[in-house]
């Protein structure tokens, strides 16, 4: 259990921070009277965001930052610690959601999933996690993972192998940081209304080659579907207040919908069935 | 069963008993800094004569809970796309053949609370994500993924629990000290936050979810 409350004023970083949950995380953490910086990877959410985000004037701060590069990583401690001093809420959000066939899956699919959706939490935490250590005042690190990251579906094992790993990474924090002055938790979001169904259209060059992506058609047809399905999901202004609350009871998970209790119970039920 | 490809991910299939079961192993060596995931995959797939498991096995990690500073790269990243790249060069070959069985021999430690240091627990976790959903994936194929639990003894009630799922290919074994007690006391923190969270609004019907677990298909024994 972390030690003390988040104070009012308290310095937030978001990553994915433009869009989506983390837009969402970034307007709560923004009503709760929090300082935040919203990062993104996209200049085009970055420049939506401050427009959204405009009246809360020097409230908040804006950062492009690719989570998966850590020279960027290190010039965001840079920044943090040169205009503001410390950072108490970080907030890893940034996240790919592109499932396909793992049998299919290239070097590029396996790299780029996996370098945004598990090393994008891993980084933030082996750059920001000595700094809020170190400063002694309450800090607490929230990551995103997703059902996907405690139970599995048939056309998603890249995306599920990080998540699990999300999961676990957090786990193992809440642990290791017991008695400490930062706490964590982890966001495991079901159906939310963001633009997660368009993320295979953001592949960077580097990760362009892809295997387990089908035909442009059928890319289509399911990005139509999920787009037309998450609409009806959660507001994620919505899911940003319960990671709020989350943070403020040191919770060690937070779910976006009790609906999924079942299918949670069938993956423990399955192991009950063996033991 | 014929003959089955043996991979360890840290050299401990000798000291989990492998030996002892009574088939002949085709051990596949494959380089320490090996991590291309075509070149894993081309290392499975082109193993000469008929190939019917592999088995992937990693071992206890004994190294102390701290580690400062932890090199997530040798512990994690090299590991985890050497068992993606095994994994599914695996089930592409037995996908092709219409048949065949891969098993993943896992610590217990990926089961249950946080009790291993952290990189080990992120790195059997994936690893677990990753076998199910190669379950998952491949549930409409006659090929079967299983992971079989270990609690660091191998011995003979591995050899024995291995030379069953081989036969009946189901989602898990577990080791002796996975007890229903600690498959709930992972769960129920789990399940309590859910518990708490208000319904999401209503959704269309998408299909069954976590198809996986169903108890039939996860071939669990009857009560």
């Amino acid at each position: 259990m972390r030690t003390h409350p988040i104070q009012s004023g308290s310095l937030g970083l978001v990553t994915g921070g433009a869009s989506g949950i983390g837009l969402g995380i970034a307007q709560a953490l923004l009503e709760a009277g929090l300082q935040v910086i919203v990062t993104d990877v996209r200049d085009d959410h970055l420049e939506e965001a401050k427009t959204l985000l405009g009246s809360a004037g020097d409230q908040v701060h804006f950062l492009r930052l690719d989570v998966t590069d850590r020279p960027q990583w290190r010039a965001a401690r840079r920044f943090v610690e040169e205009r503001f001093g410390a950072l108490h809420v970080l907030c890893l959000n940034a996240g790919v959601g592109v499932l396909g066939s793992m049998l299919e899956a290239s070097d590029a699919d396996w790299e780029w999933i996996t370098s945004v959706n598990l090393d994008g939490v891993l980084a933030g935490v082996e750059t920001f996690l000595p700094h809020m250590v170190a400063h002694g005042r309450p800090g607490h690190i929230v990551a995103t993972s997703s059902m996907g990251g405690l139970i599995v579906a048939n056309d998603g094992g890249v995306y599920s192998a990080a998540k699990f790993g999300v999961v676990a990474l957090i786990e193992g924090l809440r642990r290791d940081l017991q008695g400490a002055s930062v706490g964590a938790t982890v966001l495991c979001p079901a159906a939310v209304n963001t633009n997660i169904y368009d993320h295979e259209r953001m592949r960077p060059t580097i990760f362009q080659h892809s295997d387990a992506v089908r035909d442009d058609q059928a890319l289509e047809a399911m990005e139509a579907f999920h787009k037309q399905l998450l609409a009806l999901g959660r507001d994620p202004v919505e899911v940003g207040r319960m990671v709020w609350n989350g943070i403020e009871a040191d919770a060690p998970y937070v779910f976006t919908d009790r609906n999924v209790w079942p299918t949670l119970v069938s993956r423990r039920d399955a192991l009950l069935a063996f033991a | 069963m014929r003959s089955l490809i043996g991979v360890a991910l840290d050299g401990s299939s000798p000291s989990l008993g492998l030996g002892a079961l009574a088939l002949p192993i085709a051990r596949l060596q494959v380089a320490d800094g090996e991590t291309n995931i075509s070149a894993l995959r081309a290392a499975v797939e082109t193993v000469p004569g008929a190939v019917d498991a592999l088995i992937l096995t990693i071992g206890l990690d004994k190294r102390a809970l701290s580690e400062d500073p932890v090199d997530w790269e040798r512990r994690v990243w090299l590991p985890l796309r050497r068992a993606f790249g095994v994994l599914t060069g695996a089930g592409r070959r037995f996908r092709q053949a219409g048949h065949g069985v891969i098993v993943v021999v896992a610590p217990s430690a990926a089961i249950g609370p946080a009790e291993s240091s952290t990189p080990e627990l992120v790195l059997l976790r994936s690893i677990v994500g990753m076998a199910e959903a190669l379950r998952a994936e491949l549930q409409t194929s006659p090929v079967r993924v299983s992971i079989v639990f270990h609690d660091g003894a191998g011995g003979e009630d591995l050899s024995t629990r291995l030379t069953n799922v081989l036969a009946a290919g189901p989602l898990y074994s577990l080791s002796a000290d996975i007890s229903p007690d600690r498959i709930n006391a992972y769960f129920e923190p789990l399940l309590d936050a859910i518990a708490q969270t208000s319904a999401g609004p209503p959704l269309p019907d998408i299909g069954p979810m976590a198809a996986v677990y169903d108890l039939a298909a996860a071939g669990a024994p009857s009560r």
